[in-house]
């Protein structure tokens, strides 16, 4: 755990109990997560139908990424080798502050007064917009939503939505005071604006920026998936183009794409496949060709190589960020991504950013699911997220004693208790008045937890069931003959 | 510098961990049944008419090149971008319009009418044109215009993904192109309030014309 900055950026991570409770209270917030993650559950369900290899497609997903991570050195040192050769230039960063200091090099060697971004969870997670505007360049996101988010000065809430969290009204009124626009413009009006105004950066572009949805370690490619032709924009316009990708991003096979083409938009918006796929292997052969005469590619650690080192979390890395998770998770769908205070919110998030930043910087993530398992039914490389939650529940009691200490204590009294049937007959007998006396009635129930403090917090979401009169153990005796 | 650390740090983390053995190569979801050129002429149709493809059926290249001038006549579009591919060279060779090359020029390319390529293949399953860089200039030209129209042949369609990766990546000399497109209907977003928009930054439109001899 570092004392230093965590690998995320603009961690708020231990806000979670405080956030959620303020989303909770935010009636316009929860009717656009109810509507976006039903929407999106839908129309994954009806792709699915017409996919019945799918628990197949899921199982070979899983194998090529854990086959990729057992022998990532490997496969990492194939990618560069091969996409050198073909013109590439593949470099490494350590951290997000060796990352972003060296995309502010380059931009400043390219004497870039544009700089086009399209979207990429990546630059949000070592925060790169806010790194290069304080060396005075001012990134433009290309991507609608992350347009949007960026004119409000706000952060991403879903991973392939996000700026879920804003109705149209919103966005109308930030178009206006930020643009000038009419009033109240619909969706189409705003998304033509936002064309209109974003030509304009893309032309202007000297440097692109994407991210890497997958890279093919055979043949030093990867591929960028998209809806709304952002990317290719990004990818085409500019002189350069920098893609920006973790080390756990590889495929080893070219022919590996086929299973995750399917898994991936299924998964992520019910498509069978997005409106573009562009697969890059190297730059433009001729000056008189179309494309980048530079392009880059940029491979983090940024905290991978510890969850790497894990073996009981390291399938976290075969995450392909399509967003399932969020949309079918009863925590995420009312209380949405903000609350997380990270960039990776949902299941994914709560057990991806206390690997990456550090179990101290998210304490509270782990506790924040109902341990359901929706998100490891609907993931499509099966990581077992309820698995690693509880792990890291016990990481943070274990590690972080100070954190939870009336837990620790509580669960022991409750484990010795529970081990011992004499302890257990004395303990249930002697408690049992005061249970149900504050079981009674609400009121009580309150006014007794609340004298005793961690008690309070425990219920003040909850209350007391009433017991029965007998317990079950002395119902059982007298039932005896 | 970084890479040998990051490179040293893995190796560190995997020394206990021995190497899984490779994924299966038998590859689950493939489409069944789409062996004929009618077969999957209509999976690709129906498939990429469900994303708001435009998707048309002529008889041969004269045919596409009359419905190419009777669509141009129609919607009135002066200023048309073209790929340079020998199919669309005969598709427009008697538009009455201003044709111009698009990977030549990009400020006018941004403000045309109508960009015009071929494709190099078509995918049944999904209902995907699949375009490769070096064989045809069509980074460009089926990008920043409104509408994109693209030619295909029949005999171009394959049954699914896999088929067109195959294709791909061999298809530069052994290799795989700079690029490979892949494009599945038009440009869109859902970014506010979910709501289905067209355009948002390509064509707003795709129109597809297929050279169908066998389906007709």
């Amino acid at each position: 755990m570092s004392k230093k900055d965590p690998a995320i950026a603009e961690l708020t991570a231990n806000e979670f109990g405080p956030a959620s409770r303020r989303a909770l209270q935010d009636a316009p917030l929860r009717r656009a997560l109810a509507k976006a993650t039903n929407t999106f559950k839908g129309r994954r369900e009806a792709a699915l139908d017409e996919m019945p290899d799918w628990e197949a497609l899921r199982t070979h997903g899983r194998a090529i990424k854990d086959e990729t991570l057992s022998r990532l050195p490997h496969h990492l040192t194939r990618f560069i080798e091969q996409a050198t050769a073909k013109g590439t230039q593949v470099h490494f960063a350590q951290d997000r502050a060796e990352a972003c200091a060296w995309i502010g090099d380059l931009a400043e060697r390219l004497e870039a007064k544009t700089v086009v971004k399209s979207k990429s969870m990546m630059t949000e997670e070592i925060g790169l917009n806010h790194a290069l505007e304080a060396r005075g360049l001012y990134p433009v996101e290309t991507d609608l939503g992350e347009w949007i988010i960026q004119l409000a000065g706000e952060t991403p809430s879903h991973i392939i939505v996000p700026a879920i969290h804003k109705s149209r009204e919103s966005v109308a009124k930030l178009f206006e005071e930020r643009l000038g626009a009419e009033p109240d413009l619909d969706a189409v009006r705003l998304t033509q604006l936002a064309r209109e105004i974003l030509r304009t950066s893309f032309l202007e572009a000297e440097l692109g920026i994407s991210g890497v949805n997958f890279a093919i370690a055979e043949t030093g490619s990867f591929l960028v998936l998209e809806n709304e032709g952002n990317a290719r924009l990004t990818t085409s316009l500019p002189r350069v183009h920098v893609a920006i990708m973790g080390i756990e991003k590889l495929l080893p096979r070219w022919s590996d794409l086929e299973t995750f083409l399917r898994l991936l938009p299924r998964s992520g918006t019910g498509q069978h496949l997005t409106s573009y796929q562009s697969i890059f292997t190297g730059p433009k052969r001729n000056p008189g060709d179309e494309g980048p005469d530079e392009v880059h590619v940029l491979i983090l650690d940024n905290g991978r190589t510890d969850i790497l080192a894990d073996e009981v979390t390291r399938e976290t890395l075969a995450c392909i960020r399509c967003g399932a998770c969020l949309n079918v998770c009863p925590v995420y769908a009312q209380v949405g991504g903000h609350s997380y205070g990270s960039v990776y919110p949902g299941p994914i998030g709560a057990i991806l950013t206390p690997q990456l930043a550090g179990a101290d910087q998210a304490t509270p993530l782990p506790g924040a699911s109902s341990l359901c398992g929706a998100c490891r039914d609907v993931c499509p490389v099966k990581i077992d997220i309820p698995r690693i939650l509880l792990h890291q529940r016990r990481e943070v009691t274990r590690k972080l004693p100070w954190r939870a200490p009336f837990e620790r204590l509580g669960f022991g009294v409750w484990a010795r208790m529970a081990s011992s049937p004499r302890l257990w007959r004395i303990g249930t007998y002697l408690i049992r008045p005061f249970v149900r006396l504050a079981g009674g009635s609400n009121l009580l129930s309150r006014g007794f937890c609340r004298l005793i403090p961690p008690l309070a917090a425990w219920s003040g979401g909850r209350s007391l069931p009433t017991p029965a009169k007998k317990s079950f153990r002395q119902q059982y005796a007298e039932s005896r003959p | 510098m970084s890479r040998a650390i990051v490179m040293s740090a893995i190796r560190r983390a995997l020394r206990r961990t021995s190497a899984k053995e490779p994924a299966p190569t038998e590859i689950p979801g493939r489409p069944q049944g789409l062996d004929s050129t009618v077969e999957r002429t209509h999976a690709f149709r129906t498939r990429l008419e469900s994303v708001n493809g435009e998707v048309h059926l002529v008889r041969d290249k004269d045919a596409a090149r009359d419905l190419l001038m009777e669509l141009v006549e129609r919607r009135g579009w002066k200023d048309i971008a073209v790929s340079g591919a020998p199919l669309v060279t005969h598709a427009t060779s008697n538009l009455k319009a201003d044709l111009f090359e698009g990977s030549q020029d990009r400020d006018r390319l941004a403000h045309c009418d109508l960009g015009i390529t071929a494709v190099q293949h078509a995918i049944a399953e999904t209902g995907t044109l699949v375009l490769f860089s070096h064989a045809e200039s069509h980074r460009l030209t089926s990008l920043l215009p409104p509408v994109h129209i693209a030619l295909v042949e029949q005999s171009q369609i394959v049954a699914g993904l896999g088929d067109a990766l195959a294709l791909a990546h061999g298809a530069d000399g052994g290799e795989p192109p700079p690029l490979v497109t892949f494009i599945t209907g038009p440009s869109r977003t859902g970014d506010i309030e979910l709501t289905m928009v067209t355009g948002v930054h390509g064509p707003r439109e795709l129109i597809v014309i297929v050279i169908a001899p066998d389906s007709l």
